[in-house]
């Protein structure tokens, strides 16, 4: 059992309501209960991962407020509930894989062994003495998202998730997304492709 | 938040190599230009090594930020609990340990190349180690005002290297007077005091910059 094997039991809730960010967007609005998944889509240079990274709190909106759980957001407290996977990996450069396991650890402090859980998962444990910079930019991005099985958080913000992922990796984010959801989780994900079935806002 | 910096420092392993083989290299070069002249030696040698050691903080540090803010772990860091200033201040810690050690060190091993007598060693030793926190953190604050900007080196030279002259007038007063054999303990001091001052403003101009940093 991993750490995201974890219920989230509290009602909790994403509310963007009119945000802008100049040249990109205005007025913006949108909400997210658990269990619901929701896509941005747009051409590239939309504003794509400039609304998650505003969403994640990264980037201050020019105008507009975001809600979670029903309150203002208190950026702290806010961040310890998503996870946020962007276009940069979060890897270190010069690390070899097991070195990055260990900077998990200690940035997280989530024990070894359920991030060498996810990495099994994701079928990257094999890589563990290899630099990260020499695995190819599918691992690697395996790599980043095997954070989604090791880190318990209920809100997941996810940058092209599917991008540089073979079809082995997109059925495991697949699967990882739908036990994420079942566990009542949110998930916010970005792509300029279109996701069948899928709630979306266009950019 | 000091262990993660500390290891992350220690997987820097590589490019700090590069940082400390520059350093040597440049020592040994003035030491070469100055000729064999004792005298011209150890009048310059404090003056010429804490340059290098300044320049070579301003060079490393803003490189290393660099590849991490492009790595996104800049991000991983403001979605961090722990407060802005506990980040700065471990990444003070963690670059005085790896960088600024390291370098006071191998001035204090190629003094032998400027004739300094065993007492300026010392002195010089210690000035540097007095002297380094403030300028590890005037280096983080530069790399963070430069990220996002082009010609960041200039700019870092521009807004931070005026920062550094108290360090290093009053570095070099306490080298000076330690030469002459004069009491050197008013001037440590200011050196102190000074390097106190800075290393606050250096982690408290950090934490309003990180944020603007980290908005690409």
């Amino acid at each position: 059992m991993t750490s995201s094997d974890a219920t989230f039991m509290v009602w909790l809730m994403l509310d963007v309501r009119n945000i802008s960010l100049p040249s990109l967007f205005s007025d913006l609005s949108f909400s997210l209960a658990q269990r619901e998944m929701l896509l941005i889509r747009g051409t590239n240079g939309a504003g794509k991962s400039s609304l998650l990274r505003m969403v994640a709190g990264l980037i201050r909106p020019s105008s507009g407020t975001l809600f979670w759980e029903g309150q203002k957001i208190q950026l702290s407290a806010y961040q310890q509930s998503l996870l946020y996977s962007g276009h940069s990996l979060g890897l270190h450069p010069e690390a070899l894989l097991k070195d990055q396991v260990n900077l998990w650890h200690y940035h997280y402090r989530v024990e070894k062994k359920v991030i060498e859980a996810a990495l099994h998962i994701w079928g990257i444990a094999p890589f563990a003495n290899q630099k990260i910079q020499h695995l190819s930019q599918g691992q690697q991005k395996r790599l980043s998202l095997s954070r989604l099985h090791s880190l318990a958080r209920p809100l997941w913000i996810l940058d092209e998730p599917h991008s540089s992922l073979d079809a082995e990796g997109r059925k495991i984010l697949e699967d990882t997304l739908a036990r994420h959801l079942e566990r009542d989780g949110l998930a916010i994900l970005a792509s300029h492709e279109k996701q069948p079935g899928m709630r979306e806002i266009c950019l | 938040m000091i262990s993660r910096e500390l290891y992350n420092a220690y997987l820097h392993k590589g490019s700090l190599l590069s940082t400390f083989a520059f350093f040597a290299l440049a020592l040994f070069c003035v030491s070469l230009t100055l000729g064999p002249n004792e005298t011209l030696l150890r009048q310059s040698a404090p003056g010429l090594i804490w340059i290098l050691a300044i320049l070579t903080i301003f060079f490393s540090t803003p490189l290393l930020l660099k590849r991490e803010a492009q790595c996104g772990l800049l991000d991983e860091i403001l979605l961090h609990p722990s407060l802005t200033s506990t980040y700065l201040l471990s990444k003070v810690m963690a670059e005085y340990l790896f960088i600024a050690l390291p370098l006071a060190l191998m001035s204090f091993f190629l003094s032998p190349l400027f004739a300094l007598s065993s007492v300026e060693t010392l002195s010089l030793l210690l000035t540097l180690l007095i002297g380094f926190p403030a300028l590890s953190a005037l280096g983080i604050l530069g790399s963070l005002l430069t990220l996002n900007t082009q010609g960041g080196g200039l700019l870092l030279s521009l807004i931070i290297l005026p920062l550094t002259l108290p360090l290093l007038i009053f570095g070099l007063s306490v080298m000076e007077m330690t030469r002459l054999g004069l009491d050197s303990f008013p001037s440590f001091c200011l050196l102190m005091g000074s390097s106190l001052f800075l290393l606050i403003l250096g982690v408290t101009a950090g934490c309003w910059a990180l944020p603007f940093a980290a908005e690409r």
